[in-house]
């Protein structure tokens, strides 16, 4: 776990039962609160010596994360950082638009990833396809703002893929996908074994059952 | 005034792409409300695709650098001597900070107009030793050249007794907490209501985890960390 991440209810609490001392560093990290509880003891020497309290960083770094592994603040082996939820006091929309703006930019990267790695589009009659479906779903819908730009780093891309002339006779209804913040323009394009490589379980699941992408171009 | 802006992230994080798609989301939803250019430094090297591509909307420029022991006060310092060593004021913000409400950064500016290029920020407490939190700070890059103070340490870089705010007020240049509603010298930081750890801690310009930590905690625990915080100044 790094510093700048916190065990539930209180942060990096620890309370040394001989002196009644509680740590004061608890949220601020846990470098500062392996220092607090070594100050603390080296400034007690004899209670140090009768209980043989360590003073080594190590040593106190463990008994730290054990106290929180006692408390139950954290489980018995260390998880990811991601453990602690976020919560937030901002509006819902912006809240969501936080979560879109991530999706958008993880879709995006697959086709980015695609495109520049000189990876083959699929044969123009499943692009077809597929766009034909897209057009039809609801999920195809007007990109938010922060699509704009990722429209235009894929743009700028494809003008490198001189190889490249990806067209298909849906485009002018072609949007935004809801579900992955992809352009459905040339994600149509893109090979069903990259998008399912490169895509979050999450999200591949999000996909409604009518999507090609959910059908893997049945 | 030319205003650098620079935000932190960390390459590699484990969170760090809820971190930035919150500050993108923010960034565009409450506009600073002066011009400033945005810089993202980004600790640990160059982000991996779909990290940068969350920036993408934003137009930063980015500054890819090592994660050395000092992590985001060394890129702060590396960009004070960097990209952002040309500006009047660099703006240091951490990977949780999130914005609020429109006009935090014409906050800023207009607190360093009236008394000057100093140190300024929107979070500060007496915890350990009163202290401007390094989470969000705003000085002059040269300000940051300048001092000597080692940035190994981060803790006590930010609240040890020779911390680099006790070094700005020592040269005689402003400390200043700033809230919506005021501008603070050191020994009042504690006195303006809704500041961070206190009440709805909606006066503070920008939040980060600090603040959404003490708004989740036990009212108990809340109590004794706002105690901590508002201890006498010394």
């Amino acid at each position: 776990m790094s510093d700048t991440t916190f065990p539930t209810g209180g942060g990096w609490q620890f309370r040394q039962p001989q002196t009644q001392w509680v740590n004061p560093a608890a949220m601020i990290g846990k470098s500062a609160s392996v220092e607090a509880i070594r100050k603390h003891r080296l400034a007690n020497p004899a209670i140090t010596a009768k209980h043989q309290l360590s003073t080594d960083p190590k040593a106190i770094e463990r008994e730290l994360i054990a106290f929180q592994q006692a408390r139950g603040a954290l489980p018995p082996e260390q998880m990811p950082a991601s453990f602690f939820a976020h919560s937030s006091s901002l509006p819902a929309r912006v809240s969501q638009a936080a979560a879109d703006i991530r999706i958008a930019a993880q879709g995006t990267g697959v086709i980015l990833d695609w495109l520049t790695s000189g990876g083959a589009p699929v044969a123009q009659e499943l692009a077809n396809k597929r766009a034909a479906i897209c057009v039809g779903c609801p999920k195809n819908v007007d990109g938010s703002w922060f699509l704009t730009t990722a429209a235009e780093v894929i743009k700028s891309t494809l003008e490198a893929r001189k190889d490249l002339t990806l067209v298909t006779p849906s485009d002018a209804a072609l949007k935004s996908c809801d579900v992955c913040k992809c352009i459905n323009r040339l994600k149509v394009w893109c090979p069903l074994s990259h998008i399912v490589a490169k895509t979050k379980a999450e999200i591949l699941s999000a996909f409604p059952a009518q999507c090609w992408v959910a059908s893997r171009d049945a | 005034m030319k205003v650098c802006v620079a935000y932190t992230v960390v390459s590699n994080g484990p969170i760090s792409d809820q971190y930035a798609s919150r500050f993108v989301a923010t960034w565009h939803e409450y506009p600073g409300g002066v011009e400033a250019d945005l810089l993202i430094i980004c600790n640990g090297g160059p982000l991996p695709l779909s990290l940068s591509l969350i920036f993408a909307p934003l137009h930063a420029q980015m500054f890819p650098r090592p994660n050395t022991p000092g992590f985001d006060l060394d890129g702060y310092s590396d960009a004070a001597r960097g990209p952002a060593k040309d500006y009047d004021a660099l703006v240091c913000l951490g990977e949780s900070v999130h914005f609020h409400r429109d006009g935090w950064l014409k906050r800023l500016t207009e607190a360093w107009l009236k008394t000057g290029p100093g140190l300024y920020g929107p979070f500060a407490s007496n915890l350990v030793r009163p202290h401007m939190n390094t989470t969000a700070f705003c000085t002059s890059p040269l300000l940051l050249q300048r001092c000597q103070i080692s940035t190994r340490d981060r803790y006590s870089w930010e609240h040890g007794a020779n911390s680099f705010w006790r070094w700005v007020s020592g040269h005689g240049m402003p400390v200043r907490l700033v809230t919506w509603d005021g501008e603070w010298e050191p020994k009042l930081w504690r006195m303006p209501q809704n500041v961070l750890w206190r009440g709805d801690q909606s006066n503070c310009l920008m939040w980060c985890n600090h603040v959404d930590r003490w708004r989740d905690a036990a009212p108990g625990l809340k109590a004794t960390w706002s105690r901590g915080a508002d201890a006498p100044f010394r």
